[in-house]
């Protein structure tokens, strides 16, 4: 895989809706996101999602339905 | 409070059969379907499943063929706030297994000729789920966090699995409003239905006319495999709307003989070429090129596009409510006009991939501003007029007919047969003028003595459009510097080989090495 080429740091983060993502470490974290305390290669941090993740529902309806 | 998911596709389908319940809302091989008829057919058709065991949240494996029995079910599920899982009659029974049990499916809607293999695979989910601590442990099961999603739709995996994408209401009703209003599709309206109901195109061509009180035009089935009965269909039938990729459009189009069947025509799944846009431009009153992954909900991008026709044609800008970010390797935004891989974001994003969570977070990653971006994989560059232009993959993922698929996906597959050494899919047009895949193979013993087995393996785990047009076995499969078998190189051996040697192919030779 392509991605391996460079083993740059990850963190694992985690939106508002609990939806994970990889971050790369070091870089100031988005707003609406925060860093959980798990940091690896991209491989090691989307395991961790791939053990922590267990219900993939967000957390609340992401947008409002309208009738348009 | 109206159920949530009423203010969604299916609630604007629901008003136009109390409004005016006698147009006709499916127009197909059976006759004519009036709009009060379909919604009380997926009522009926919502009472069975009920009686069934479906509830809020349940995951509904939908295998009802093609046309009216599948809007049926489609909507059937929505009444009960169940996620609608097509699967295709005609796919291998392990391909069908497995979307049963990625998809959590405990329940099974299925038409008259299935073979119960979604049946019995259906039944397994639902014992080992209930069976230990009832629904609300189900993922998906009711839930109050959370709307169920509209449906999910499997897509090509690189790994050898398919993935199925999750896809909700919201998101759903956007793209629809925003190609109804783009197309100016409206009551009385016809739009072409003629798409396997796997491919995602299917999911616009039979809802944008039910929520805007048009009528689907269900084209018969023998329309896909007979380009000469399908034109003689539509020009015995025209339609408003039609939506079809350049592959089908193109085996059309010398049977229309010039005539306008179309008054407005989308083209999408693969790259519209322009010489085939000027002829399209002729049978069809406007034209629209559309883009989009299953991932970002059908479409992500569409324009209109006018003559004169110059490749490479444009793919359009966001739809209403999706943004598009051309972004580099770390995911930061490219200097405006440079290469860069299109990520997508908006109300159009997929929940993820079902029960995928690792996967769906390598996909679904975090954008700029925050926004959560899905990762095409395409890679485009804007131009000066704001419009997006394709150039190419980042990955293996291609095209045919239109059909997405992983290349990486066919090779796992034929990797599980332990006679296989290596196994590297590519695309030729080498012999047919058209991209056709192949498969080349080193095996435990040299000639050709495990090709029909190896065939018999693919046909079983891959849908027809995913199965080599031929395998080739090799004593040996190029390299390239890092010691990685080089696709490039194996495509030049196989153009050598069918190109080279007419007839069955010699498993010794190795002219093509040199290549």
């Amino acid at each position: 895989m392509s991605e391996q080429a460079t083993e740059a740091r990850y963190a694992v983060v985690v939106n508002d809706e609990e939806q994970y993502s990889v971050w790369p470490a070091g870089r100031e974290i988005p707003a609406g996101w925060r860093a959980l305390d798990v940091e690896g290669t991209r491989e090691e941090c989307l395991e961790h999602i791939g053990r922590v993740w267990t219900d993939m529902r967000p957390k609340s309806l992401r947008a409002a339905m309208g009738e348009g | 409070m109206p159920a949530p998911s009423e203010h969604g596709a299916l609630g604007r389908f629901l008003a136009h059969a109390r409004t005016r319940p006698q147009t006709v809302a499916v127009h197909g091989e059976s006759g004519e379907l009036s709009y009060g008829a379909l919604a009380a057919a997926a009522r009926t058709r919502a009472d069975a499943l009920r009686a069934a065991g479906a509830r809020r949240g349940s995951r509904i494996a939908v295998e009802c063929g093609y046309g009216t029995d599948y809007i049926v079910a489609l909507l059937a599920s929505w009444l009960l706030e169940a996620v609608a899982v097509p699967v295709d009659p005609a796919s291998p029974a392990d391909r069908r297994r497995h979307q049963v049990r990625q998809a959590r499916c405990g329940v099974a809607a299925t038409g008259p000729r299935a073979d119960g293999v979604v049946e019995r695979a259906v039944a397994e989910v639902a014992e080992a789920t209930y069976g230990m601590d009832g629904m609300d442990g189900m993922d998906g099961a009711d839930g109050d966090e959370a709307e169920p999603a509209a449906y999910i739709l499997f897509t090509s995996g690189s790994t050898g699995a398919p993935k199925g994408v999750e896809v909700e209401h919201p998101a759903l009703l956007n793209m629809l409003d925003d190609l109804v209003r783009r197309l100016g599709l409206g009551p009385g309206d016809r739009m072409l239905a003629h798409s396997n109901v796997v491919f995602d195109m299917s999911v616009p061509e039979m809802l944008m006319p039910l929520i805007s009180g048009g009528t689907v035009a269900v084209a018969p089935p023998r329309s896909a495999r007979n380009p000469e009965f399908f034109a003689e269909w539509l020009r015995a039938h025209p339609v408003d709307v039609a939506w079809a990729t350049p592959s089908q459009l193109g085996m059309l189009l010398p049977f229309l003989h010039g005539e306008r069947v179309f008054g407005a025509l989308l083209s999408g799944g693969e790259a519209l070429p322009a010489a085939l846009a000027d002829d399209l431009h002729k049978a069809s009153g406007t034209l629209w090129n559309a883009y989009g992954p299953t991932e970002v909900t059908v479409v992500g991008l569409c324009t209109e596009v006018l003559p004169p026709y110059r490749d490479p044609m444009p793919i359009g800008r966001p739809l209403t409510g999706l943004g598009a970010h051309v972004l580099d390797d770390r995911l930061r935004p490219v200097p405006r006009g440079t290469v860069g891989e299109l990520c997508l974001s908006g109300i159009g994003v997929a929940r993820g991939y079902a029960g995928s969570p690792e996967l769906t977070a390598r996909a679904f990653v975090t954008g700029p501003g925050g926004t959560r971006v899905y990762r095409t994989g395409d890679l485009v560059r804007v131009g000066p007029d704001g419009q997006h232009y394709f150039h190419g993959r980042r990955d293996d993922q291609v095209k045919i007919r239109g059909h997405r698929v992983e290349l990486g996906e066919v090779e796992a597959v034929a990797r599980q047969a332990s006679f296989v050494r290596q196994a590297v899919a590519v695309l030729s047009d080498a012999v047919h003028g058209r991209p056709e895949l192949y498969l080349a193979v080193t095996t435990e013993d040299p000639g050709d003595a495990h090709v029909p087995e190896l065939r018999k393996r693919l046909s079983r785990a891959l849908p027809a459009y995913m199965r080599p047009k031929r395998v080739l076995v090799f004593p040996e499969l190029p390299r390239d510097t890092a010691g990685k078998t080089s696709r490039r190189a194996v495509r030049l051996l196989v153009d050598g080989r069918l190109t080279g040697t007419p007839g069955p192919a010699n498993p010794t030779t190795t002219e093509g090495r040199s290549a």
